[in-house]
Formats: C-alpha cells, structure tokens, sequence
C-alpha cells in the first residue's frame, strides 16, 4: 500500500512480508516528503517515508529521528509491488512506505530525520528535511468541505461534540441553532440508502461490476462513521487476488471527507482507497473486502478501535467474444490503443541492422508485446521498453514505447510490413487492430550465408516438417460422429436383453404347457368323478334306494357345475345358485333346472318316496349331460 | 482544402485503428497457409490458433498447425514448447483421424526429436499406463461394444439351439454356444463399459512445455522417489485429465495422478 491509505496503516509488516526469491544485491531507494513545509504549532502534519528495492530484499522497521519540539506517531506502514518486463526480463521490485503524524509544540525551523530503514545490506538513510513552524493561526484557515483532511486526524471535527470542527461545519453542539448552514452536496459515489451499521461501516464499490478480462474495473472502498470524529486504527489494503491493480490514490496526499444526514444522524464519510483493477482471468471474481478500525470516544473503549470490514463484490468477468476476433489477440488487451513507429536508418548493408521504435498509446492497461511483421530476411531482435503508465482521471493511460532492433539480411528494397496490435476495444464493443506502416529499406550489399544452417537441432526439426504437407483446403466439416454404442442406454439392454430374453421366453413356453397339462389332467379327473356319480345314482334308483339316489344325484350336479363353471357350488346357497350359474353363464332355464333338481334332492333326502326314481335319475343325467356340454364348449373356445 | 485534410485524418484514424472483420474457417485457413508458406510462422499460428478456439475441430487444420509450430521450431527464433504444441496437434489430428498416414510417422519421429533433444539434460523416462487403460487401449470403445454385441447374439442362438435342437449333437453346440458367449459378452462388455468410463471421465492431453512438475494437491511438488525421475513430465507426453480446479488440472501420467498447471498442457480436441 502506497499513498494516502498507507499513511492509515497501523502495525508492521515487514519482516514477514517481505520475502522474495531473487538474490541479487540490493538497490535501495528511499525518499522523504512532508505533507506541509510550514505548519502551525499544535496542528498535525505528516512525514512520509518511501523506500524501494528492485532484487530480493528484505526491509526492516523503518526509523525517524525527531528534534526537541516536536512530537510523533507511528509509523504506519505500508507495503507496495510493482512488476515490469523490459526486454522480456520480468522485474519485481516491493518497497514500503511508512507515514508518521507529527506535531509541533513552539514555532521555529525544525530539521526533521533523516529517516531511516534497517535492509539486509545494512541501514539505508534519506535526507533530513527541513520545516517551518508558526503560531496558532498565522496560517489560512483550510477550505470548506469536501476539504483536504489530515489523515492522522481523519474528519477530527467534523461534527463530533468536543472537537474544533471544520469552520462552515456544524458540530453536534450546534444543531440546536436557529439556522444551520447548508450542507455541501454528497457526490453520487458516497450516497448510500441505509446505513449498514449504526456506529461505522466500510462500503466497497466496483464500476462496472461485469468486465472482459483485462478491462478496468474501479473499486473504491469508502469509510462512514456515525458517531462523530475518529481516528483510523489498523487498516488493511483491499482484497484484489486474480487482478492486476493500480493505485489510483496514490498520489493523493490528503483525503476528501464529507458530512452527510441520514435517518435522523450525522455521518461523516471518506473514501479510503480507490484501485484500478484489470481482471487477469474469466470466472467470478472476488474484491474490495478491507477492514479499518475506528479508534474514538464514540466508538470502542478498545484502544485499538472499533474494527469494521467491507464486503467482497463479485465482479463477473468473461473472455471477449470469439466471434469477429483477429489473428494473434492476447485475451487481456483491452483498452483504446493508437501506434506510431519510427524506422532509422532507412539505408542499411546487408547484415546490419536498423532501429525501430513503436510507440503504443492509449487508455487501459497497455500490453507488452506487439505483433511485429515477419519477413524473409527480416529479423526483429527482442524489444527494450520504455513506460510511462499510469491512472489519470481514474483511468490508467499512457504510452509504451518499443524498440526493436531489426536485423536485415537480404539485399534489395525490403518492404517492412506493419507493427499491429489486436485490442477489445470494451466501450465501443468491438475489436480493433492498431496499425504502424513501417515502410521500405534499402539493403545494399550482397547477402551473407545463413547462420541458422548450422544452428544445432534444427535439422531434424527441417526433416519432421518436410513429413508434413498441410491439405491445400480446408476440408468440409464432416458429419457430427455418433456417439459410440456404450454411451446409450439401449445397447446395454439389448446387450443383456437378447439373451436372457431367449431364456426366459422358452422357460415361460414351459411353464404354460405345464400348467395346460395340469388342467387337463384336473378337467380328466372331475369327468371320471362325474361319470361315478351318475353310475351310482342309476343303481341306487333302480334298487329304490332314496337316499342314495340323492346323494348320487347332488353330487353329480355339483361335478357338473364345477366342470362347466370352476364354481365350487357346495359353497353356495341354493337360493342364490340360478343367479351364480347365471352369472358364471349357464342358460338362465337350464340354472334353473340344476337348482330345482339340487331342491328335490333334499326333498328326496327327507320324505322323497312319492318321487320317480327313474324319471329323476334320467333328469338329472341330462341336465349333467347339457351343463357338460356347455363345459366343453367353453373349453374349446378356451383353446382356440 | 478543409474537406481534404479532414478524409485524410480519416484515412489516417482509419489505418491506425482499424474495426477488426471476421473470417471464415475456410479463409483464415488459407490465409494460415499463405503466411506459413512466406515464413510468417507467428502469423500462421495465430491464426491456427483462433481457428481451433472458435471450435473448428479439423484434422487437417491440425496438421497445419503442427507444421507451423514445427516450422517456427526450427526457425532462427523458436520458442520453448514448440514441439510440444507440434506434438499436441498431431496428436489431436490423429485422435480425430486415426491411422492418418501424415500425422503417424510424424509424430513418432517428433517424439523421438523430443526424447533426443531432453537426453542430453537428462534420463529418459518410460512411463506406462495403468493395466486398466493399457487392456481398454487395445480396442476401440466401438469395437470392444460390437464385440460384446456379438457375444450377446451368439448366447441368445445357443439358448434356441439347445432348447430346439433335435440331435444331441445340436444341443450340446448350443450348450457350448451358451457357455463360451457369456463369458465372451461378460469380457467385452466390461471393456466397453471401461473405455466409456475411461472416455467420460478423463480427456487426452499433452503436454506443452519443455518440462511439467508434478505437484500436490496443496500445490507442492511431488516427492521425488528412487530412481528415474518420475515427478516431471517431458514435452509431448501424454496425460489425461481428470480433474479441473482453479487453472489446474488432475492428471493421470502413468500409475501418477498428481496435479499441472493448466498452462502446462494442451487438451485435445474431439468431436
């Protein structure tokens, strides 16, 4: 962290933070500034201290000597990293910068530090710096609001009861007065609808909140405090993995507060940190979850303050659309970009080599190569960089200058073709291409044998590529593939279906000419029984034997029932059997005919001397006779 | 003279930041082609490149690809993976077109360029696949699926020869058409049901850089055993991938499975 916010940062960092893997030998940088050259006695001013190492490097606590009369704390301390590719070589260095609060008790000059800081290569100091401080209000008084604020005495007095307040402000004190004055306008960035808390809240903001990869993402987190002044405690830098982040208050010196009224209460608000964030990867992104403690009367009791956090925003990012996208675009160039090139010399032997500087400019976060022509006889060596980027106007912009130097090999006039850069251009929603005519060369001379003959490795590499004849078209796009059988449950039930239902059709064959056979053999035995019973009832009427003749005869019928129908008639009253038969689809007449003969042989059973035996006997075989014939029928029609 | 200096400051906005236009598949392809036959092999890539992201699954464009990639590695400015890329392409081209007669040998003998170029820093290593992979590898999934298919038929007519035959000689075919097809169907169609499994669950990939660690889930590197190096992958390698997880992939490399970073490898495209 670097800039304003880092002037907020309470507690060290830097021996555990600052590790990094190259070895090189330190190259410290260290520089000092203060927030005011001349001062008042008693009011708050800053000292900052920055310090900057390009190779691995650990920093140690950073130190500030104070002369007699004046007064500090801290120091806050924050952490900063830079990355930077120049001719390919990527570059990290880190630094720190580490802010303290001071304050003058009498006037006078006063030379303040040096400020020092303890590195692996011993303790690195900066220049002394020299201020003036005056009595109490020799000094103008600040502006009104939306005013510059100290940040070691953030928004101390803007309301808050027992604190001197801004003039123009009201404190609490004084909202009784007849005629407050009016409140300054609330930009549209710092209105909220709610509160989030009753005493203070950190609130998070990101414009826009649906980005390409590589575009700008604006994330600003802002501080609301409810309960008057306070002072910052410990504060962390804004979550912002997956994205490549720009400080866009880092050259802020002082923060803006403002005073506002909502629901009944008077607010006082800031913006503590403002990045400009380009989206290294598509996905849901997470930023902007930053914590502050709130340190005063109003607050906590805890002298470390009342701890806040602001919630993460996702920011949804996608990839530019595939459609319409030009040869050799980078996914993360976004931006508006315009490119100018410079060819020296224009005459050159064959052999030499020319200059070629290529200046990229425009708006976002600008890329580090470009697509360079490619010719027979026409080398471009790896560029140097030269950058000045940086955000303007909450925007990061800039120019990017490359130079190339060119190798030309081939005599003749040498036409060098165009630098291009592809782009998505995000708010024109389209692609572009940023283009740089380089022009023609003249090569005098007479060409010099190719070195890349005997480059080791390429031979084999030449023999692989001769193997390969690409097809002079591209052909049609063939017929979308099946997909293969397994993946279809169909062919695993056919697979296992087939079989098994070979199987069991011939078992279920078997099963049902077993059980035809059963029936058969059943239906065999009932006629047998039948046949009996009929033999029986005639020998017992022609020898006068009653009883007999009516136990035959029942038993005949109730054969001949079970044959015709499958009803077990024994079971059933004798009042209900025509309408059973009837049912079961016997003729109405002929049920009645079994149902009267089963009657009269119950009577026959009890006083049946007046019955003819003969007659009776006779009757009952034919109505036996019908009811199997009717059985018969119904087996045929079963079987057919 | 107003009208004219303004279209020339048209022309000029015009020239320096001109609307990009689409191509078709068939022009950038040529377009591909006429740069790689003029040298341009970054050109050729680029736009190989954007063909294969806009879906264009061709073997053809493939084999274009790989010859680009192998052009520029043996150009005077090669970048480190080339041949991985080649490998990668031609690998794709023959997943799309097995048995191509370009792509086969071409990859044989990039692979071997690959192993004589990494012997001299160091060991070659012989990496199989899984038993499982290697058994499944043996057939295509839509032959061991016909196979299985066919060993079903040939169980459903031993079932109707036994049950109908008349001669005994019939019916003990039958037996023994029964008894060989469902171990028939039961092998072939375990090996179907492994190479779907195989093929839903894992994708080919190579790899694409000059040498892939192997990491741990946590990020770390592998522990290196006794022996031949078996915790980085060389170029060209094939893995397969069976697992994403924020820009890494699980791989499977011989009996390893261990994780890659996504830019590590290539998967290969399929239809």
């Amino acid at each position: 962290m670097s800039g304003a916010p880092a002037r907020f940062v309470a507690g060290t960092l830097c021996s555990c933070a600052l590790a990094w893997t190259a070895a090189a030998r330190a190259d410290v940088s260290l520089t000092t500034s203060v927030s005011a050259r001349k001062v008042e006695v008693g009011s708050q001013f800053t000292l900052q201290l920055r310090v900057s190492t390009s190779a691995g490097e650990e920093i140690g606590s950073p130190d500030l000597k104070l002369p007699p009369g004046i007064s500090g704390s801290g120091p806050n301390v924050g952490r900063q990293s830079q990355i930077s590719i120049v001719n390919g070589q990527m570059t990290q260095s880190i630094g720190i910068s580490a802010t303290w609060g001071l304050v003058a008790s009498h006037p006078g000059t006063f030379k303040l530090g040096p400020a020092s800081v303890q590195t692996s290569a011993g303790v690195k100091t900066d220049r002394a710096v020299t201020i003036e401080v005056v009595p109490q209000g020799s000094l103008p008084p600040p502006p009104l609001a939306g005013q510059p604020l100290d940040p070691f005495n953030m928004l101390r007095g803007m309301g808050g009861p027992g604190f001197p307040g801004f003039p123009g402000f009201p404190g609490f004190d004084d909202q009784l007065s007849p005629s407050p004055p009016q409140l300054p306008e609330l930009p549209e960035e710092f209105k909220i609808a709610r509160p989030l808390d009753p005493l203070a809240f950190l609130r998070a903001r990101a414009v826009p909140r649906k980005v390409v990869v590589g575009e700008q993402v604006t994330l600003s987190v802002y501080a609301y405090a409810g309960r008057g002044s306070f002072e910052p405690g410990v504060m962390t830098e804004p979550s912002r993995d997956d994205f490549l982040a720009f400080n866009l208050m880092e050259d802020a010196h002082q923060l803006t507060g403002y005073q506002f009224d909502l629901e009944g209460q008077r607010w006082i608000t800031a913006k503590i940190a403002q990045f400009a964030l380009f989206p290294l990867k598509a996905g849901k992104l997470k930023a902007g979850e930053m914590s502050l403690s709130f340190v005063g009367r109003g607050y906590s009791k805890d002298p470390k303050g009342l701890k806040r956090s602001s919630s993460p925003i996702e920011i949804d990012v996608v990839e530019p659309p595939l459609a319409g996208r030009p040869p050799g675009y980078h996914v993360g160039d976004v931006g508006h970009y315009d490119l100018t090139a410079q060819v020296e010399p224009r005459e050159v032997p064959a052999g030499g080599s020319i200059s070629v500087v290529a200046k990229l400019q425009g708006t976002g976060n600008l890329p580090f190569t470009l697509l360079v022509p490619e010719r027979s006889g026409v080398h471009f060596l790896e560029p140097q960089l030269v950058e000045q980027v940086a955000a303007k106007r909450g925007e990061v912009q800039g120019f990017r200058t490359f130079t190339y130097v060119v190798e030309l090999s081939e005599p003749g006039e040498q036409e060098l073709g165009e630098i291009t850069l592809p782009y998505w251009d995000a708010k024109a929603r389209a692609y572009g291409v940023a283009r740089a005519a380089l022009g023609k060369v003249k090569v005098t001379g007479t060409a010099k044998p190719s070195a890349g003959a005997a480059m080791p490795g390429t031979t084999a590499a030449g023999h692989l590529r001769s193997l390969l004849t690409p097809a002079p078209q591209l052909g049609k796009a063939p017929a979308p593939t099946p997909s293969p059988w397994p993946s279809r449950p169909s062919y695993w039930l056919l697979l296992f279906g087939l079989p098994l239902t070979a199987f069991l059709g011939f078992a279920l064959a078997d099963l049902g000419k077993l059980l035809s056979q059963r029936l058969s053999a059943r239906r065999g035995s009932l006629t047998t029984a039948q046949e009996q019973a009929l033999a029986q009832l005639t020998a017992a009427a022609r020898s006068g034997d009653v009883a007999a003749s009516a136990s035959a005869a029942e038993r005949a019928l109730f054969i001949a029932i079970e044959r015709a129908t499958s009803l077990k008639a024994r079971g059933v009253l004798k009042t209900e059997l025509p309408a059973r038969l009837a049912q079961a689809g016997v003729a109405r007449e002929l049920a009645e005919r079994v149902a009267g003969l089963l009657g009269r042989c119950d009577e026959l059973r009890f006083a049946g001397e007046a019955l003819d035996l003969a007659a009776f006997s006779g009757e009952t075989r034919d109505v036996c006779q019908k009811l199997g014939t009717r059985s018969a029928r119904a087996a045929a029609s079963g079987e057919a | 003279m107003k009208r004219t200096l303004a279209v020339l400051v048209c022309l000029l906005l015009a020239l320096s930041a001109a609307p990009a236009r689409a191509e078709t598949p068939e022009v950038a392809y040529a377009a591909a082609l006429a740069a790689l036959a003029k040298g341009a092999h970054n050109d050729a890539i680029d736009r190989l490149e954007l063909l294969a992201d806009q879906g264009v699954v061709d073997a053809d464009a493939s084999i274009a690809r790989a010859a680009a990639y192998l052009a520029r590695a043996d150009s005077a400015s090669p970048q480190p993976g080339d041949l991985g890329r080649a490998a990668a392409a031609l690998s794709e081209a023959l997943l799309l077109r097995p048995g191509d007669p370009q792509a086969e040998p071409a990859l044989e003998a990039l692979q071997a360029e690959i192993a004589r170029r990494h012997s001299k820093e160091r060991d070659s290593v012989v990496v199989r696949p899984r038993l499982g992979r290697a058994i499944t590898a043996l057939l295509s999934e839509q032959l061991w699926a016909i196979l299985a298919a066919i060993s079903s038929l040939t169980v459903a007519l031993g079932v109707v020869v036994r049950r109908l035959g008349k001669s005994g000689l019939l019916r003990l075919t039958g037996l023994v058409a029964i008894g060989v097809g469902s171990l028939l169907t039961l092998g072939f169609g375990t090996g179907a049901y492994a190479a779907e499994q195989l093929r839903v669950s894992s994708q080919p990939a190579v790899v694409v850089v000059p040498e892939a660690r192997l990491t741990q889930a946590n990020g770390r590197p592998l522990p290196r055993g006794r022996g031949a190096d078996t915790t980085t992958v060389p170029e060209g390698a094939t893995v397969y991938v069976r697992e994403r997880r924020d820009g890494r992939y699980l791989v499977e490399w011989g009996s390893t499975d261990a994780w890659l970073s996504s830019s590590e490898v290539r998967i290969l495209a399929s239809r």
